[in-house]
């Protein structure tokens, strides 16, 4: 079988927010299930973790990763595989999920570029594409609203509001 | 081209988390009822239907009537449509972003060009 042609999907935000809340907003597990996912993150090359949600809305619900690299306040890339429901199926190939923080005068550029989108279907690709763009736009916006100095204060998208439902996430994982 | 015209904006539809998990559930699922499609959910009945309800406006989703339950499904084509239509417009705006970056790039290594 030909291999496919490598998709990547790119985005770009500017926040008018220093690179050290930027950089909490993407690594602190509260800020990231505000606007992502309940998850087991931790900043440190290396260090596997999960995004969790109950099973049905996403798939089985679980989404694999691995920190690859981890440099405060510039970049943090994730390997990234969605678990299938269907335990019978081939486990997918990875994704690989960069982010990049460049400072600019009066804030910073994140930089979101997610690699090896061939390995997805099509739908759950641009499915992904969408969602990282409100993600960037909506959510992340709103995350850095409650950070300051580096440090990540919870309650900026209350549970209520987000999409996702925590009756099956085991306590360890943080939402 | 953006693609041609129901009342509700496909990418209004498409931007909620909630309708998106929506409609990748169906689409990868095929037919189910609302109370199926409750099943994930701590929000209400009345939440989803709405949500359906927009989907089904804005034409990503179509209803068939089974006796006394209403069965849901996405509507392949035009969501192939609406995406090619979003990976071409994002194509065009990354090609110019990379080719504005690399002019700002070389602007500021060489200043008098």
């Amino acid at each position: 079988m030909v291999a496919p042609k490598p998709i990547v999907i790119r985005k770009k935000r500017f926040y008018p927010h220093p690179p050290e809340d930027v950089w909490a907003a993407i690594t602190d597990p509260y800020a990231i299930a505000e606007w992502m996912e309940p998850n087991d993150h931790q900043p440190v090359v290396g260090h596997k973790f999960q995004f969790r949600c109950d099973p049905g809305m996403c798939g089985a619900g679980i989404t694999e990763c691995e920190v690859l690299e981890a440099e405060p306040q510039r970049r943090l890339v994730w390997s990234w595989v969605s678990v299938s429901k269907d335990e019978t199926r081939q486990r997918p190939l990875p994704m690989t999920i960069a982010w990049t923080l460049t400072p600019q005068e009066g804030g910073t550029l994140l930089t979101l570029e997610h690699s090896g989108a061939e390995n997805t279907d099509w739908l759950t690709r641009n499915m992904m594409r969408v969602g990282w763009g409100y993600m960037m736009k909506k959510m992340i916006s709103r995350v850095l609203t409650h950070c300051d100095a580096g440090e990540f204060r919870p309650g900026a998208i209350p549970l209520q509001k987000r999409y996702y439902t925590c009756k099956t996430i085991p306590d360890n994982y943080v939402r | 081209m953006k693609p041609a015209g129901p009342p509700v904006d496909v990418f209004t539809a498409i931007a909620d988390p909630t309708r998106r998990a929506l409609l990748l559930r169906l689409a990868h699922e095929g037919e189910r009822n609302v109370s199926e499609l409750l099943e994930p959910f701590s929000i209400s009945q009345p939440a989803v239907s709405k949500h359906l309800r927009i989907l089904r406006e804005a034409g990503l989703v179509r209803s068939r009537r089974v006796g006394r339950e209403k069965l849901y499904e996405v509507e392949a084509s035009r969501l192939r449509d609406v995406f090619d239509w979003v990976s071409h417009f994002e194509k065009y705006w990354d090609e110019k972003l990379d080719a504005l970056g690399e002019f700002l790039d070389r602007k500021n290594a060489d200043p008098k060009s």
